[in-house]
């Protein structure tokens, strides 16, 4: 039952597309290197391997017969040692997709693993925690007859309990709740009158670890916002579609469109830029042809927080005098997806904190799974992050996305992480 | 490689840093010009000891060893043609001192390039030589190369900014050339000697360079010409003005069309575009700007128009079209040879027009780009790769633009160097009493000839070279 890919096709028929993927990128490739310029994993290492020309290089090569026959393994690895940030098909001067060939490798690599009995323990954990779509579709009707069920099921395939189980240092972050803080705020909470609906899509986070964040975003958006809070919403699928597991992570879209389209709302808001990212690029070309549309029109709706405190200053508290200054990390899933590089620091300083801000020219190695299938490499990346925040001589980390957060406390116990949001709108106890 | 030989290699470099999974070697097999050599091992440099104990190891079982960077090259420099080695030079990226005082820095010869550039920033200074591949290449490579970029023509290009080199030589000694004075004439120039050798001569693990004073400002100014002729008298007027601008670049018309390809605005009846950058205080620049425009625009040969930056954000439009040139015409067709042929400043106009004849007699889409303020010409000749007959047209019409770049007194490479692209074009454009004391150098200081084997010169004939059997 816990097998997650449920495709009719035949491992040859799905080599051949993945092939034709790979050979369309390498024939745009011109092998000049300038992925290598801002990509985090080559920069830790500078191994040619670890940039988006080599790992190209491979996958070509794989197809062209130059490797051995017992490689396979090794590129599945290559293809995890991605942080899957898009920098590389971002500055490509002949628009070779780099990181979209890297996620449909970890797809390739994840289905044809399990059928050649290659597929890593670790690997193998994450499947585990994916829905079967069976099961899934059974329990989402049955759910939606009643909160217990869908409590348990939002849960039982929140993103964390992907993420976390095979984390080093998952012990440094605040306890996993078992149930939806979801289910403990209103559905709705009215903003003043005639305001503008916004539909609140919380983010693990602020569901399971943080709901202090959850509860700030709503206090944030009610200032000039009706806020919905659709109960139905679930985990985004990132964290399926960097597992390898895209049909998974096609259900949990698919349910996450059925929620928010319920909304009936002018924006959809969430407090996570994977999330944001999630919601806006990846749901709509995944999803299946029947909720493509809908996908397609709630797609430019969506704004993480800071970009929407950044357009609407009345979203915002003044913070009051602050001790430290505020280190501003900006996750890839801002500065690259959205090439929002400046909103978070904005909004802080015109709140009168004093911010330091990395300008999202440096991720900090917590995306894609990579903490979790290369903790070594993650660490790595990290470095680099922590060398940024140490200069700044800040001892609070601001940061709008899961993955960054969960990074950065677990690689630097000693600061504070918060999202913006909850520097403005801290709960006094 | 046989096992013995690899666990000596291993003892020599570290175990840690050979590698020879058909991975590794496949990773290591490529550079800039998509041409692929597999090494038999690859070797991660990581200090100057080491690199000395496996170069001497090499000249002992006479293994090649081809010295790599960040494999960006367009003459196929990093690739091991003979097998053997790849040293890795990648990993050694240290900037070991930054001093603003002397206005020098020292660094490893895995540092990118731009890297230098951002740490130099921060004191107000920078790096003059600015290859298009900045962001990625390594400034080893780069000395290798003797790279140059559009600010050649104002600032020159590496050699006049190498002060000093440590050098690892094929016995396995190691070598300090030059110091990080500006003047030094205590012997031979050594140092120029390794600037532009192409990997061939010793194993560069620090060089020493010199930076410069951040200029004030930056403006630039484009134009669009009815003829490449039109274009290029103006490139003469703006050379013999007394202004030095700090990047005169040219596109001639079918370049042109491949960036309007792209979706860029080419104005109707343009056939040549120019871009002129000035630097130094505001003041100047603007008066600058003002007197190449009139340049440009007061003559019979006028620009069609011409459009200058007011503000960064404009200088980077006014610079847009040149930097699409790349992909614009790496999109053209399946191959493409970039050759980077290289004239005196007077004869930019006849060269142009020998390339578009030759282009319209082969038959063959020829882009013709560059650096007309030094001369610097890229000729880009598109053909299907797939069509074995089109590839060979394709060389013999590259033999023709360097022959005519030679008949202009040039030179067939201005920047890219010479690998193993254009071997078999070098001894017609070089002086053979010059290559005959280039292949005794070489031979002088690679007597095993295992330092990138097969590149930059073609072999000496048997018996031609003391010492050597005939
Ligand atoms: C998009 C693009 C734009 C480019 N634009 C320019 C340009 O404007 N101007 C220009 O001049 N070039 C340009 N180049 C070519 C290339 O970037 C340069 O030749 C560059 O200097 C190569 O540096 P690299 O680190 O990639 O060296 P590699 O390609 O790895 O090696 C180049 C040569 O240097 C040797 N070498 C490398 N490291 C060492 C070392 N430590 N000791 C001894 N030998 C060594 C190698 O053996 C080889 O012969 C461009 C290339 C690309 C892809
Ligand atoms: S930047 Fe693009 S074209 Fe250049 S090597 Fe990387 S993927 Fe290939
Ligand atoms: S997606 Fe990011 S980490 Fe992956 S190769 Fe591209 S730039 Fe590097």
């Amino acid at each position: 039952m816990n097998r997650p890919h449920h495709s009719a096709s035949t491992d040859t028929e799905k080599r051949s597309t993945f092939d034709q993927e790979v050979l369309a990128a390498s024939h745009r490739c011109a092998l000049c290197g300038t992925c290598q310029k801002e990509c985090p994993v080559y920069g830790a290492r500078r191994r040619e391997g670890l940039s988006a020309r080599g790992r190209l290089r491979l996958l070509t090569a794989r197809f062209e017969g130059y490797l051995d026959k017992n490689t396979e393994k090794a590129l599945a690895e290559a293809a995890d040692q991605c942080m899957l940030c898009g920098r590389c098909s971002k500055n490509c001067p002949n628009d070779v997709p780099g990181m979209e060939t890297f996620k449909a490798a970890r797809a390739f690599f994840a289905e044809t693993g399990v059928s050649a009995g290659m597929l890593s323990p670790r690997r193998l954990l994450l499947a585990r925690m994916l829905p079967s779509p069976r099961l899934f579709r059974a329990m989402l009707a049955l759910c939606r007859s009643g909160k217990p069920l869908l409590d348990q099921l939002l849960t039982r395939f929140s993103g964390l309990s992907m993420l976390l189980p095979l984390l080093a240092g998952a012990e440094k972050l605040p306890p996993v709740a078992s149930h939806a803080a979801l289910f403990d705020v209103p559905d709705e909470v009215a903003g003043p009158a005639g305001a503008p609906r916004v539909a609140l899509f919380s983010g693990c986070l602020g569901t399971w670890m943080r709901p202090g964040l959850l509860r700030a975003t709503i206090r944030s958006l009610s200032r000039r916002f009706t806020v919905s809070i659709p109960k139905l919403q679930g985990c985004c699928g990132l964290p399926a579609l960097s597992g390898g597991f895209p049909q998974a992570a096609t259900l949990l879209m698919e349910r996450n469109i059925e929620a928010l389209m319920a909304a009936r709302a002018d924006l959809i808001v969430t407090p996570c830029a994977s999330c944001a990212h999630t919601l806006a690029h990846e749901t709509p070309g995944r999803v299946s042809p029947a909720m493509a549309e809908k996908a397609a029109l709630l797609a430019p709706k969506v704004r993480e927080l800071s970009l929407l405190m950044a357009e609407e200053p009345g979203l915002c508290l003044p913070a009051g005098k602050n001790g430290s200054p505020v280190f501003v990390h900006v996750p890839c899933h801002l500065s690259v997806s959205f090439g929002v590089s400046c909103a978070p620091g904005d909004v802080l300083r015109r709140a009168g904190i004093d911010t330091f801000t990395d300008g999202g020219e440096q991720c900090c190695g917590g995306g894609a799974l990579v903490p979790q299938l290369n903790p070594g490499l993650s660490t790595d990346v990290f470095q680099r992050a922590r060398a940024a925040f140490n200069r700044s001589g800040a001892a609070i980390v601001a940061t709008e996305c899961s993955g960054c957060f969960i990074q950065w406390t677990r690689c630097l116990p000693t600061a504070r992480v918060l999202h913006p949001v909850e520097l403005l709108f801290a709960e006094r106890s | 490689m046989n096992t013995l030989l690899l666990k000596e290699l291993e003892q020599a470099a570290g175990k840690n840093y050979v590698f020879t999974s058909s991975i590794d070697r496949e990773l290591y097999s490529y550079d800039a010009t998509k041409e692929r050599r597999v090494p038999e091992a690859v070797v991660r440099a990581v200090d100057a000891g080491q690199i000395a104990r496996v170069l001497a190891l090499c000249s002992r079982h006479g293994i090649p060893v081809t010295p790599r960077g960040a494999g960006t090259g367009l003459s196929g420099g990093s690739l091991p043609m003979c097998g053997g080695v790849v040293l890795d030079c990648s990993g050694m990226n240290k900037i070991l001192e930054l001093s603003p005082q002397h206005m020098v820095a020292v660094v490893q010869p895995g540092v990118v390039n731009g890297a230098l550039q951002q740490e130099a920033a921060r004191y107000g200074l920078f790096f003059p030589p600015d290859p298009a591949s900045l962001d990625m290449s390594t400034l080893g490579g780069n000395v290798a190369e003797n790279a140059g970029g559009p600010r050649a023509v104002k600032y020159g290009v590496m050699r006049d900014y190498v002060l000093g080199l440590k050098v690892v030589l094929a016995d396995g000694r190691i070598m300090d050339t030059g110091g990080r004075t500006i003047k030094n004439v205590a012997g031979y120039d050594l140092t120029r000697l390794f600037v532009g050798s192409e990997g061939t001569l010793g194993v560069i693990v620090e060089a020493t360079l010199r930076l410069f004073p951040i200029p004030e400002h930056k403006a630039a100014i484009n134009g669009f010409f009815s003829s490449a002729r039109a274009a290029a008298l103006a490139v003469q007027r703006i050379l013999t003005s007394g202004i030095r601008p700090a990047a005169l670049e040219f596109l001639d018309n079918s370049t042109l069309k491949a960036v309007s390809r792209m979706g860029l605005h080419v104005p109707q009846g343009a056939q040549a575009f120019l871009l002129v950058d000035v630097d130094g205080p505001e003041e100047v620049t603007i008066r600058h700007l003002e007197r190449i425009r009139s340049l440009m625009m007061d003559h019979e040969d006028r620009a069609l128009q011409t459009h200058a930056s007011a503000s960064p954000e404009e200088y980077e439009e006014v610079w847009k079209i040149r930097r699409s040139v790349g992909p614009a015409v790496h999109s053209l067709g399946s191959g493409c040879i970039a050759e980077d042929i290289v004239v005196p400043l007077g004869s930019i106009a006849a060269m142009v027009e020998r390339t578009a004849e030759i282009a319209s007699t082969s038959g063959l889409y020829i882009c013709c780009y560059g650096h007309s303020g030094d001369g610097n010409l890229h000729v880009n000749i598109v053909y299907d790769k797939e069509r074995q007959d089109q590839a060979k047209h394709a060389w013999d019409t590259a033999a023709m633009i360097f022959d005519a770049a030679i008949a202009l007194q040039g030179s067939i490479s201005g920047e890219h160097g010479i690998g193993m692209i254009k071997l078999g074009f070098l001894a017609r454009g070089i002086d053979p009493v010059a290559l005959d004391v280039m292949q005794r150098i070489r031979r002088l200081l690679d007597p095993a000839g295992i330092l990138n084997p097969c590149k930059a010169l073609p072999e000496p004939e048997a018996g031609m070279i003391p010492g050597d059997a005939p």
